[in-house]
């Protein structure tokens, strides 16, 4: 309809020009002429208005520079800024409005030119104001290179407002020239435009009627196409050729947050900001080169907020097939963006985080074979990250050919569902020809529909170490093992919070059991300990978990598969204590000692049959010569045959006596029972008992003043032993006449009893050897003085095993001091 | 029981021991001895000879020392007949098993025939003293 009115209207138009042409010759002035004139005048008007705001947009500007660099208020930072804004928008406005005026345009790019080298000096203005203070940045704006700035666009202002009063002048001056030309035409066109008149109200009246039909469908149907477009979520918009919106919905005011009248028929550039305005430029340029764009952008709206927007323009043809304008659908895709980024960002934590604990990452397409491997993986391998293509090939050429077929039977079972996860040890080939143990493990991510894996990622890791740790492990163990089954050693490990014990082989083997590890409690393993034994066991187990002893060893009886005793000797400690000291770990060796203690036995029956049958004659000898001794009236030289005879007897029985003693002592046969003993007691019993024998050497032995009570535990016939051994010494190294000491004092925590004689002191060679068995400084004195040479051994034996210490200080010519120790006990107790 | 010890009755395998022992015992220590050469002679002469004290070997074939001091207990005449051992060994433990069957001594080979009467002196000396209160 509306068209057909146009068509109405340009045939009066045509007509009356066709009349005037006719009638008027030359002169004609048509209304065109005058709506041309109009729209001059209404574009200048524009163009003065926005040069107004360019002007006032500037002093803004200036004005909030000074009052910052005054005040330092953000306030002022953003009211520039938005002053800034302004001028953009305004000259893109005028650089519109001149189109067709190559001079003014001249003028737009200059003052845009201008307009930026201003911002550019207020903003060196903030700076300066930042760095150097007020006094310098009020300095820097009254300088003439920053007035040239504002100078510049006043000037530049001034001459288009000058260019614009011209131009208007010279239209109005043609206007009067054709109306002056025109004027004796003037009834003639008065009556043509009368009768024009008249006829263009009747087509106008008649048309008035159709348009407002029209106008009131359209509107009808706009508000319908408003009401549709309102409540579709996307954001929909008419532009038209010139950038100027022209429709929008609802959607578009809630995201640009601008009221209705500052959407419509407004310039793109105005509406979005000059910075989005560009940004989108481009595909502008190419929707209206009629190309259909579609593209996603983000858009941070004022709140701050950004949303991801999908945006499709979509040219809008006119009849001529020329693009006269373009719709704009945008989607806010920020929540599938926001889920996307998620799932990425958590990805990449993962792999981080792997890649971060020194695991490679594998990433698989399984319907590709196309992995994705990462750095650290590469790296893994002695590779630079660009140094191995993303293929499957490379992952399977690097496996060692002996792993390779193992390790792809367990990733194809694990695909087909057979395992339940893939992790997977093979050696690796490194860029520098090694091979690395590597730790695979992965995981299907993805599957489809039918449940086919798509997507699978795992790890790896380099556990070359480990692996060599475990060879390690196992070379020891096989040395261990030899070593134990050439010792016929066990190995035992209590584990005292639960009590579960693992028992080495050899263990089985003592047992008379089919050789294998055994684990058992400790409650079964004690139940093996012979009763008699079991006391003296839990004893010395107890002090060592209690951390009374630091070890122990003890012999004592098992009872074996077949019902007898087996004798083994059990060492033992604790490994591991928790933070108070509380046993955790109980291990240590089991010796079979049957043998030994056979041996033992047998040494021990010899000694007791050899004692014996020495003994026997010995006796008959003895005592006959005893006897003979008491006879009277023989010769003097027979009485000296029979006392030779009888010394040296008496001495062969000593011998006798101190051999089978020190084999007793050292064969571990006698055990030395202790009991508490009183040494002042002692002593003095010792010195009684000493006192004849040393009297036949003319020596006297004495007690020295000290102080008893002096408890220690010990054996008091030992001791007996030891005194005795001490003060014959003594006495038959020390001249005629003199005085053998017995002296008992209480060091610290022991006693020390010594026997001094005044002797001729201990040879310098002799001292290092003295403990020895058959040791004698001078062989011609063991026949003199009847000794044996295995006393002092005896004596240290003895007190050895009663937990003391012995030795001696000699000064050769001045005596020797022998002394033993014994720790004090603090009263009469009897030892645990 | 006597305070004085007059009667002793030797069990020694050994002839040479034997005649070294008694001479020693009848010349240094004036007491009356009888020799047995065995176990079973002693539990055969001894109810009869009604001994002090009967000193006995512990090695002997046949019926060893402790055997035969086990077997004189059971006899009437000599169940409280005190019993000191002769011998060669000097093992402590065996000792120890022997006071603790009821020896009363113990004098161990050899010995210097002055120093066995001393001995055997001071185990009746000992003996008679415990007896008497």
């Amino acid at each position: 309809m509306n068209f057909s009115f146009r068509i109405g209207v340009y045939l009066v138009l045509a007509t009356t020009i066709a009349m005037l042409v006719a009638i008027g010759s030359a002169y004609q002035l048509t209304v065109t002429e005058r709506v041309e004139q109009a729209n001059a005048e209404a574009q200048r008007q524009r163009i003065l208005a926005k040069l107004e705001e360019l002007v006032s947009a500037t002093e803004k500007a200036e004005g909030a520079t000074l009052s910052y660099l005054i005040g330092r208020s953000a306030q002022d930072l953003e009211k520039l800024r938005q002053a800034e804004t302004r001028c953009q928008v305004e000259i893109v406005y005028l650089a519109e409005f001149v189109a067709g005026n190559a001079e003014q345009q001249r003028r737009v790019a200059a003052l845009d030119s201008a307009m930026k080298t201003m911002m550019k000096q207020e903003r060196q203005a903030i700076a300066v104001r930042e760095q150097q203070g007020a006094a310098a940045a009020l300095a820097f704006i009254s300088n003439d290179t920053h007035l040239a700035g504002a100078r510049d666009i006043a000037r530049l202002v001034d001459e288009m407002r000058r260019e614009e009063r011209y131009l208007a002048a010279e239209r109005d001056e043609r206007f009067a020239a054709r109306t002056r030309q025109l004027t004796p035409f003037t009834a003639w066109s008065a009556l043509m435009a009368i009768g024009l008149a008249l006829f263009a109200a009747a087509a106008i009246s008649r048309q008035r009627e159709e348009r407002r039909q029209t106008e009131a469908h359209l509107r009808e149907q706009e508000k319908q196409h408003r009401l549709i477009t309102s409540s579709v979520p996307a954001m929909i918009a008419y532009v038209d050729a010139q950038h100027r919106l022209q429709f929008h919905n609802r959607a578009v005011e809630e995201m640009l947050e601008l009221p209705a009248p500052r959407l419509d028929n407004h310039h793109l550039a105005e509406v979005l900001g000059i910075d989005n305005y560009k940004a989108i430029l481009p595909e502008i340029e190419r929707t209206l080169h009629g190309i259909r764009v579609e593209f996603e952008r983000k858009w941070r709206g004022k709140n701050n907020r950004l949303q991801h927007l999908a945006c499709s323009f979509i040219p809008d043809f006119d009849d001529n097939g020329r693009v006269r304008g373009w719709f704009a659908m945008l989607i806010d895709v920020s929540a599938r963006k926001l889920a996307e980024e998620a799932l990425r960002t958590s990805e990449e934590r993962w792999k981080f985080a792997l890649e971060g604990a020194g695991d490679g990452v594998w990433d698989r397409n399984i319907q590709t074979s196309e992995i994705l491997y990462s750095r650290r993986y590469k790296e893994m391998l002695g590779y630079a990250y660009g140094e191995i293509d993303n293929l499957r090939e490379e992952w399977e050429s690097r496996v060692h050919p002996e792993d390779r077929q193992r390790v792809m039977a367990e990733l194809q079972a694990y695909l087909e569902g057979k395992i339940p996860v893939y992790a997977s040890e093979f050696r690796m080939l490194c860029k520098d020809g090694s091979w690395k143990w590597i730790l695979s493990r992965g995981m299907v991510v993805s599957r489809d529909a039918q449940g086919r894996p798509l997507r699978m990622i795992g790890t790896h890791a380099d556990v070359s170490e480990r692996v060599r740790q475990q060879e390690e492990i196992t070379r020891v163990n096989e040395r261990l093992d030899l070593a134990l089954q050439g010792s016929r050693l066990a190995i035992w490990d209590v584990d005292s919070v639960t009590g579960s014990v693992y028992l080495s082989e050899g263990w089985a083997e003592m047992l008379g059991e089919v050789p294998h590890e055994t684990f058992t409690d400790s409650e079964s393993l004690f139940e093996l300990v012979h009763p008699d034994d079991r006391e003296r066991v839990r004893d010395m187990t107890l002090a060592t978990v209690k951390g009374a002893i630091p070890e122990y060893h003890i012999e004592h009886r098992v009872r074996t598969r077949a019902g007898d005793w087996r004798w083994i000797l059990s060492h033992g400690r604790v490994v591991k204590r928790d933070a108070n000291g509380r046993a955790l770990r109980i291990t240590g060796t089991n010796a079979d000692i049957t043998a030994r203690k056979e041996i033992e036995r047998m040494k021990n029956e010899f000694i007791s049959v050899v004692s014996h049958e020495l003994r026997t004659p010995l006796s008959s000898i003895v005592g006959s010569l005893g006897l003979l001794a008491t006879i009277t009236g023989v010769s003097e030289q027979t009485l000296t045959l029979i006392r030779v005879a009888r010394e040296n007897s008496q001495r062969l029985v000593r011998i006798v006596n101190d051999i089978l003693e020190f084999e007793k002592l050292d064969s571990d046969a006698m055990k030395i029972a202790l009991e508490p003993v009183e040494l002042v007691a002692l002593l003095t019993a010792a010195v009684q008992a000493n006192q004849g024998y040393a009297g036949q050497y003319g020596v006297s032995v004495a007690l020295a003043k000290c102080q008893g009570p002096a408890w220690v535990s010990a054996n008091a016939d030992k001791l007996m032993q030891v005194m005795a051994n001490l003060l014959s010494n003594a006495a038959k190294f020390s001249p005629g006449g003199a005085r053998v000491e017995v002296r008992l004092a209480r060091m610290r925590d022991v006693y020390r009893i010594s026997v001094i004689d005044p002797g001729p002191g201990i040879p310098e060679e002799f001292k290092p050897r003295i403990f020895d068995r058959f040791a004698q400084a001078d062989s011609s004195i063991s026949r003199k003085r009847g000794g044996t040479g295995l006393g002092l051994a005896i004596c240290k034996m003895i007190i050895d095993r009663l937990g003391g210490r012995i030795g001696f200080v000699s000064t050769q010519g001045a005596g020797t001091e022998f002394y033993f120790e014994l720790n004090a006990q603090a009263q009469a107790t009897r030892a645990a | 029981m006597k305070n004085r010890l007059q009667k002793i009755m030797l069990v020694e395998d050994d002839p040479d021991i034997q005649l070294i022992t008694r001479l020693s015992l009848e010349i240094g220590g004036g007491y009356e001895v009888l020799v047995c050469a065995s176990g079973a002679e002693a539990i055969h002469s001894g109810p009869a000879y009604a001994p002090d004290l009967v000193l006995l070997d512990v090695m002997m074939p046949g019926m060893d020392g402790p055997a035969t001091m086990d077997a004189l207990r059971k006899l009437p005449e000599l169940a409280l007949t005190p019993v000191v051992f002769f011998t060669a060994n000097t093992h402590d433990q065996i000792r120890q098993d022997l006071l603790r069957r009821g020896a009363l001594g113990i004098i161990i080979k050899p010995v210097e025939p002055t120093a066995l009467v001393e001995q055997i002196q001071t185990i009746w000396q000992r003996f008679a003293g415990e007896a008497s209160h």
